[in-house]
């Protein structure tokens, strides 16, 4: 099944969004991505450029200062919400393994 | 010494993995891919080496462009901060080479990637093999019609007889090329991954054979 659109975040979705939570530029997400998470994950400057596209369409970030072709951009309250879902989801994941893994480790 | 060549390649414009591989392999016979043009590709002598390419498709660009627009340059600026050299453009398709021994891939998100091919098809790629594929039909429909009419008349003009065999390689030529890439497109969005464009060894002798017509 395909995923739909923004629903749920892949990880380097969610990553960017946790990126732009300070103004930020979009190039400089391609360092911070790999730094944030000790090099396991990793964005292409391909996929950064359509994301940060796409999100602007869907008004999940907004461009906040033009210099030339340098782009700087931040979360907006839609965005947030987002990934303050996302957050929910992977907790309530993480929930669920332990109640099944925790139990077993207790029998 | 020669410093350039060009040779006809028959890949599909949108068989990005075949391309890759091939160029890869001519950079290691140490020919670099300088650009790529209707009468063939150019070539240009450099030191053998082992190069990585990428192809990425810019759905927003066109071959009527003069230059690569801000926008694009600033795709081309975010792939070089990745080690990603822009080696030549041609419309859509936009060729980049890495010296590095492990890079990171421009794309990352298979299916984000499916999406932009796809956007770039429906752009350029298929609406000219659609019209091209109504034309052949057309040609074809008209000489079958010619010959029900009237028979000697059709099968003694032959400029018309021409004209058709050209139009009804053009017919298959179309055929295969939009059935190849809606069958990877569909292969593709259904395992939202990343898979080859299609059976190289099948399509390679396809487009040798139709050159060759």
């Amino acid at each position: 099944m395909p995923r739909a659109k923004f629903q749920t975040l892949t990880e380097q979705m969610f990553y960017i969004l946790l990126c732009l939570k300070d103004e930020c530029y979009g190039l400089d997400i391609l360092d911070k991505v790999p730094s944030m998470t000790a090099g396991r994950v990793n964005v292409g400057s391909g996929t950064l450029y359509n994301l940060l596209e796409q999100f602007l369409d869907a008004q999940i970030i907004r461009e906040t200062k033009v210099e030339g072709r340098r782009r700087t951009y931040i979360l907006t309250e839609k965005g947030k919400d987002m990934l303050k879902k996302e957050y929910e989801r992977i907790n309530a994941q993480v929930t669920d393994y332990k109640n099944i893994f925790e139990k077993e480790e207790i029998v | 010494m020669i410093k350039r060549k060009r040779r006809i390649e028959t890949f599909s414009f949108f068989d990005h993995t075949g391309i890759c591989k091939h160029l890869e392999k001519m950079a290691v016979k140490g020919w670099m891919i300088e650009r790529l043009t209707n009468f063939g590709w150019i070539y240009r002598r450099i030191e053998p080496k082992n190069i990585k390419f990428e192809i990425s498709y810019y759905p927003k660009a066109s071959e009527f462009d003069p230059e690569p627009s801000d926008d694009q340059k600033t795709f081309h600026e975010f792939c070089a901060h990745t080690g990603w050299k822009l080696a030549c453009t041609c419309a859509q398709l936009q060729i980049f080479y890495n010296e590095l021994e492990n890079p990171i891939p421009i794309e990352t998100e298979p299916t984000l990637e499916v999406q932009t091919i796809h956007a770039s098809a429906k752009k350029s790629f298929i609406p000219a093999y659609i019209l091209l594929l109504i034309l052949s039909v057309l040609q074809c429909f008209f000489l079958v019609s010619g010959l029900l009419g009237d028979p000697i008349d059709t099968l003694s003009n032959t400029a018309k007889l021409f004209s058709t065999v050209c139009f009804f390689i053009l017919l298959i030529i179309c055929t295969v090329e939009l059935c190849c890439y809606f069958s990877w497109y569909g292969k593709a969005k259904r395992r939202q991954s990343k898979v080859s464009f299609i059976n190289r060894q099948a399509h390679l002798f396809y487009r040798k054979l139709s050159l060759l017509l």
